[in-house]
Formats: C-alpha cells, structure tokens, sequence
C-alpha cells in the first residue's frame, strides 16, 4: 500500500525544504505544490477543507507526521503532496517534521483510507523516518517510501 | 536540495501513549465481530429468531410451572394426588357435587378481588397477537391463570391448554416490552409464546406452531413461522426434560391398519358427521355462554353454579372432571362399550357447555378433542358393527373424529391433523386423519363461518385493526436513540460502536443531533490489523454522506421501495426538513407490518 503513495507522489510534489514555521501556513505551502494540477479544480476550496478539517481533530498522527487532508468536491481525483521542514512544524503539542496533503472526491472513502493506511504504516517505523530526512533529492523520498 | 534536516524524535513515551488510545482488547474484539458478522450475519429476523427461542424455553417453565401448581391446589382441595378422573372415582358423591362448585367459587372470587389489583381487564393474547400492540397485561394474566387454576384443579370441563398458553404469551411479551420493540415484532413474539404454550401443553411442536400460524395469524409466510417452529420445538425439548412429561406421545393408541382401500370411505362418512356436528357443538356452547349471561348472577356465583352442575354430572360420571384427557386414553384403548362412551359422551358435552358457559377461564382445545374422540368411536362402533369382519376399528374412528372435529371446530385443519398425528406418533393414521379433517373443515365453514377462536376476535372490534394498519407510517415502527457518533469520533471509539452494536453502518450526528451520515464497517473492516489507522483517522474521513434516509410520515410501502435499493438492515428517520435525527426503522419490522397489513386485508375473517 505504502507504494500505492510513492505511485501518486512525483517528485514535482514533494518540497524538502518547508519554510513555513507557522501550522496552517505550513499545510497551505505544501498544498501549494498541487494548486496547478488538473485534478484540483478549485484550489481555494480545497485549503479551505485542509485547514477546517486539522481544526476539527488535529492531523498530526504523533511521531513527528501529519496528514492534513480533505475529502472534497474541489478535486476530481486523489491528490497527494509532501513538505519536510527540518526545524519542525508545531501541530498542537507535538513538531511535526513531514507534512503529507492528501485530497480526495468525497465519494472516494476506500481510496483515502488506502493511502493515509499505508502512509502510516511505513512511517510509524523510525528507521523510515530517518531514511527521509537523509533523502537528498524528491526521488530518494520517492524510493524511501515504495520500499 | 539543502543538508538533510534532524529528525525531532518524539518520546517514546508519548508515541506509546498515541498507540495506547486504541485499547489493546478492542481490535480483536473487533476483528471476532466482524468475522462472526460476516460468517453469520445476524439479522433482525435472525435476533427474533433468538428472542423465539428464549420465549420458547421460558413459555414451557411457566407450564411446567401451572401444572405442578394444578396438581398441588388438588391436593390441597381434595388430599388426593391421584389424577382428576381417578380421583372423582374414589370421592363419595356429595364430594364429587361439591368440589367442582367450590373450585368454581373460588375462580369467581379470585377474579372478583384479582380483577381489582389487575390494571387492564383484556388478558386475551389472540387478541394482543391479531388487535393490540403485542401486549399481554402481567397482572391480569396472572389472576386469570389463578383463576382457571382453581376451576381445573377442582375438576372443571375445561382445558388446562388455556391459561398455559395464556402464560408462556404474558412471558414472551415482556421482552417485547422492556426492549420497546415495534408491534409487529412484540405481537410476533407473543405469537411465538402462544406456540410455546400449546407445544408444550400437548408435546406436539409442530401442531404449537401450525396453530398459532394457521388459527391466530392466519400465515405460513417464513417470517413468522420460522420464529414460531424454533419457539414450539425448544418449548416442547424443555418439557421433555421434565421428569412429568417425557418424550412419550400424549395419548396411547393401538396399532392400526387399513386392509382394503375401500375401508377408507366409513372415515370420509366420519369427516361428513364431525363437519356437521361441529358447527352445533359450537352453538351449543354459545348458547350455554348466554343462558349464563342471562341469569344475571353475580360471577362468582355463576361460576359456582358451572362447578355445581359438573358435579352433579360427575356423580353419573367422573369421567365428566377434567379436560378429558385421561377419557380420550381409555375411549383409545377400548376400554368401554359404546352404551358406556355414549353416556360419558353426552355428560362431557354437558359438562363442558357448563364450565365455558358460567364464564371459566380455560380452553376448549382438549373437550373438543374429547367431542371428537366420543363421536369417532360411536361412529366407529356402528360401522363395526356394520362390517364386524373388517379391519374398521372404533378406537381408529376415535382418532380420526378428534382431528376431523378439532379441524372443523377450529377451521384450522393442517393444524388438527398434524396435532393429531404428532400426539399419537401413528403414522398409519395419516390418510383417513387427512381425509377426515378436510371434508369436516369444508362442510362446517359453508354451515358456520366462525370458528371457535374467531368468534371472540370479531367481537373486539377487528375492523379497527384494519384500520390501524392500513394507516401505519414509518413514525409507527420507528425505534428511537439509535446509538449515534460525532464527526470528531475517534477509530477506537468507532471501534468500540461496532463491537457494542451490531448495525453495519453507525449514524454520525452534530452537536445539535442533524443527521450527517454514516461510517461503514465495510469501509474500516480492510484495517482493523492496523492500529496506526488510530492515530490518523476520525469519523468525519470515512463519513459516507450519501446514504438514503426516511420521513416519519412515509407510508410503509414507500419506505420499503427505499430498502430495495439498500443493502442495510435500517434506515435513518429524519425530521421532515430538518435533517434532526429522530430513530432508525428496520426492514424485519417492515416487512412483519406489511404482512400484517396484507393478511388483514386479504382474510375475509380476522382469524
């Protein structure tokens, strides 16, 4: 499942170096990457229900990861994009490190739960964690997460 | 690309405490629901199908129960622990005059007090199975049942099978109303009570289940006879367990035969005089019924002028005590000549006009057999004495008279006939029984259109049962505080709603309960392994929006169009307009209240 996410994510979006320190400035910054895509048709929207969401439950998953995600009417299709920030990112209480924006047609329930299951399974591991932070380039994150 | 940043580790202690929020025993929990739900997928039907069972166990305790205390008020009575008619033989006569009027005064004198602590005067549970709401009042049923436990200890013409069955319907109506269930399924299992009672009244689970089927809801359909066959079967194995009943059949029959097809015709004549004689008998007894009414005697005193009469027969025959069961053996086993059955035969006929006129509580079921068994054998004599050197034996007219005369008093002759069958467990009998039973149900329904049961129903009103059903809507079926879960919920917390639950699908509600949608355990069930999933997902990500949803005031046909197209047991019912959430209705209610509805409108008598 894990590689169904490293399928969807090219390296054109991923950003390895979030400059954002602020939480939702850091979600708008990696949902930014996806704002020409043609799947997401209304990119306004689309934030908009990243942040409400992360406001109703924080996305942060606890071992330095969060998932802001929609289910929307703002894109046709899954989208997802990734941010890593060195410096850490405050989520509530916890420093989130890597930041994995995910949306999907609302009717689309299986497929988001394929991705954000698979996403957290492989990055509960800490060595897979560590692995991305030493990635060099999008592709090394790429590679980390399909293994 | 810059330097590859520090990962900040979070603390061990913390990421454990995230993981800890999904309790350790509630995945496997969850994982054994699911696996139990999709091997055995427990729908409302199958959960009735349980209660049937229950009710059945429960319905044939309080039988064993009523009989115990029947033969202990007789001993109390009398100081005799012989059976009834055994010992009315050894009473000198004035006692035999007297116990059955005392037994009828007290039955008076209880209804008479009892009635006073008893809230609502209606016991009947045909009439809480066909009319009412599945309701069978506690207190009254109890001191009615005191009451027929007197007139039946003390020898009353009467079947005990009334107030036994009387029971085991009161039993299985409180879990109906302790659990709020809709009336279809609370007058469903009621009907599954009743089943018990006659199942284990006479040891016969099919003929328990073919008599509420066939005489009280006028159905075979599944929905319904599926819970009443499990009812009467576990009825009948509990009572088979009790050292009193034991797996023997009911009655002793001789071994019988047919030697030429043509022996079969004097038992189709047999059939002819039980369907004719039938409808008089009924008269008979309505007739007495109003002769007491017209007296104008206090109850008690009338029931004491019933016993007083019983008595006064039981001095020409004991054999008149009791719901002849123990004259159906003897009349069985030849053990009298036709002069001897003709004399019991007539004081029987009297005896019972005499208990069910002065207004005991009690059933007819067992006197009609006896009717039957007295005619068949009569009948029987006279053929036999007609042809003495073929196989026609008077105590196989017997058999044949009890079913063709139950069939006919009835109008129920698939019951009559396998009752009958299944108290003898003679197979041999089957055909000149199936014959014998249909022609007497043919003739007596073109002289009497009532039966004995339908009689009553009529009376209390079944046009207002159509009524009642043809204006049911959703609201009426509708069960409320369904268990709900906010958009903010948790997986474990969801988890936790499956495994307490066991709907498929949990309705997800704002603060202010409107309706949002609905989580569904197919969409979770692929992640149930993964305890990750706990930290990530809440009931707002997998939220299916767009699941169908019902008004209160939507007639039932139109709510079942919805479950044609859905997959779920239930259904949301919203507030018109409002989206507030107000219950769920099911399919199972659904489709009881239709073919409630369906048989209502279809029968041409309420029975």
């Amino acid at each position: 499942m894990t590689s169904i996410a490293a399928q969807l994510l090219h390296p054109n979006r991923i950003l390895l170096d979030l400059t954002a320190t602020d939480k939702n400035e850091a979600i708008l910054e990696v949902a930014g990457i996806v704002r020409a895509e043609r799947d997401v048709t209304n990119f306004g929207g689309f934030c908009e229900e990243l942040l409400a969401r992360d406001e109703l439950r924080s996305t942060a998953a606890g071992y330095g990861v969060a998932f802001p995600h929609a289910r929307t009417d703002a894109v046709r299709d899954l989208v997802i994009a990734a941010g890593r920030s060195a410096a850490g990112v405050r989520f509530g209480g916890e420093t989130v490190n890597f930041i994995f924006v995910i949306g999907t047609p609302r009717e689309k329930v299986s497929d988001y739960l394929v991705v954000v299951g698979g996403l957290a399974r492989a990055l509960r591991a800490e060595k897979t964690r560590v692995a991305l932070a030493a990635a060099r380039t999008p592709e090394e994150f790429i590679t980390v997460l399909g293994k | 690309m810059g330097d590859a940043p520090k990962i900040t580790s979070p603390s061990g202690e913390s990421e454990s405490a995230r993981v800890l929020r999904l309790r350790p025993h509630l995945l496997p929990l969850l994982r054994l629901r699911v696996w139990l739900g999709e091997r055995f997928k427990p729908t409302e039907l199958q959960t009735t199908l349980m209660w049937a069972g229950l009710v059945g166990f429960f319905g044939a305790l309080s039988s064993l129960l009523f009989r115990e205390l029947t033969t202990g008020v007789h001993y109390l009575l009398t100081h005799s622990s012989k059976a009834l008619v055994d010992s009315f033989y050894a009473m000198p006569p004035w006692q035999r005059a007297l116990t059955p009027m005392l037994g009828g005064a007290l039955a008076g004198t209880t209804i008479f007090f009892g009635m006073r602590f008893a809230r609502s005067k209606s016991t009947d549970y045909m009439e809480a199975i066909v009319l009412g709401e599945g309701n069978v009042p506690f207190r009254s049923s109890l001191v009615k049942s005191a009451s027929a436990l007197f007139t039946i200890a003390t020898g009353g013409s009467i079947g005990r099978e009334g107030p036994l069955v009387q029971l085991a319907a009161m039993v299985a109506s409180l879990p109906g109303r302790f659990r709020k269930w809709p009336a279809p399924r609370r007058r469903l299992i009621v009907a599954c009570g009743a089943a018990a009672g006659i199942a284990s009244a006479y040891n016969a689970p099919i003929a328990g289940a073919l008599f509420v089927a066939e005489i009280v809801l006028g159905s075979v359909a599944m929905e319904s006879f599926g819970p009443l066959v499990f009812a009467s079967v576990i009825a009948t194995m509990t009572v088979r367990g009790s050292p009193m009943i034991g797996d023997n059949p009911l009655y002793r029959v001789p071994a019988f035969r047919l030697n030429a097809s043509w022996e079969i015709l004097p038992y189709a004549a047999l059939g002819v005089v039980a369907g004719m004689a039938a409808p008089w008998f009924l008269r008979f007894l309505r007739l007495c019924e109003t002769w007491f009414e017209k007296s104008r005697l206090p109850l008690t005193l009338r029931l004491a002028l019933g016993g007083a009469m019983v008595g006064g027969l039981a001095i020409l025959h004991p054999e008149v005590a009791g719901n002849g069961y123990s004259s159906i053996n003897d009349i069985l086993q030849s053990k009298w000549t036709w002069e001897v059955v003709l004399g019991i035969f007539a004081c029987k006929v009297l005896a019972t006009g005499a208990t069910f006129g002065s207004g005991a509580v009690g059933g007819v079921f067992t006197p009609t057999l006896f009717t039957g068994c007295g005619l068949g054998y009569l009948i029987g004599c006279g053929f036999h004495a007609l042809w003495p050197h073929s196989a026609l034996m008077p105590s196989a007219f017997a058999l044949v008279g009890m079913g063709a005369f139950l069939a006919a008093t009835t109008h129920a002759p698939l019951m009559a006939m396998l009752m009958v069958f299944e108290i003898t467990l003679d197979y041999a009998i089957i055909l000149p029984l199936m014959l014998g039973c249909v022609i007497a149900y043919y003739l007596s329904i073109g002289i009497e259109p009532a039966s004995i049961y339908s009689e009553s129903l009529k009376r209390k009103g079944a046009r207002l049962f159509d009524e009642q059903l043809s204006n049911l809507r959703v609201l009426d079926l509708m069960k409320t505080s369904p268990p709900v879960i906010p958009v903010t919920a948790e997986f474990n917390e969801i988890a936790q709603n499956f495994i307490s639950h066991r709907f498929n699908y949990l309705y997800v509600v704002d603060a202010d309960r409107h309706f949002l949608g609905v989580v569904s355990l197919h969409d979770i069930k692929p992640y149930l392994n993964e305890p990750e999933m706990a930290d990530v997902i809440i009931a707002e990500d997998i939220l299916r929006e767009d699941f169908p949803t019902v008004t209160p005031n939507v007639p039932l046909a139109q709510a079942l169009e919805y479950f044609a197209h859905h997959d779920g047991e239930r259904l949301p019912v919203l507030e018109e307009g409002k989206h507030t959430l107000l219950g769920s209705v099911s399919k199972s209610d659904l489709i009881l209240a239709i073919a409630d509805r369906a048989k209502a409108e279809s029968a041409p008598s309420p029975v």
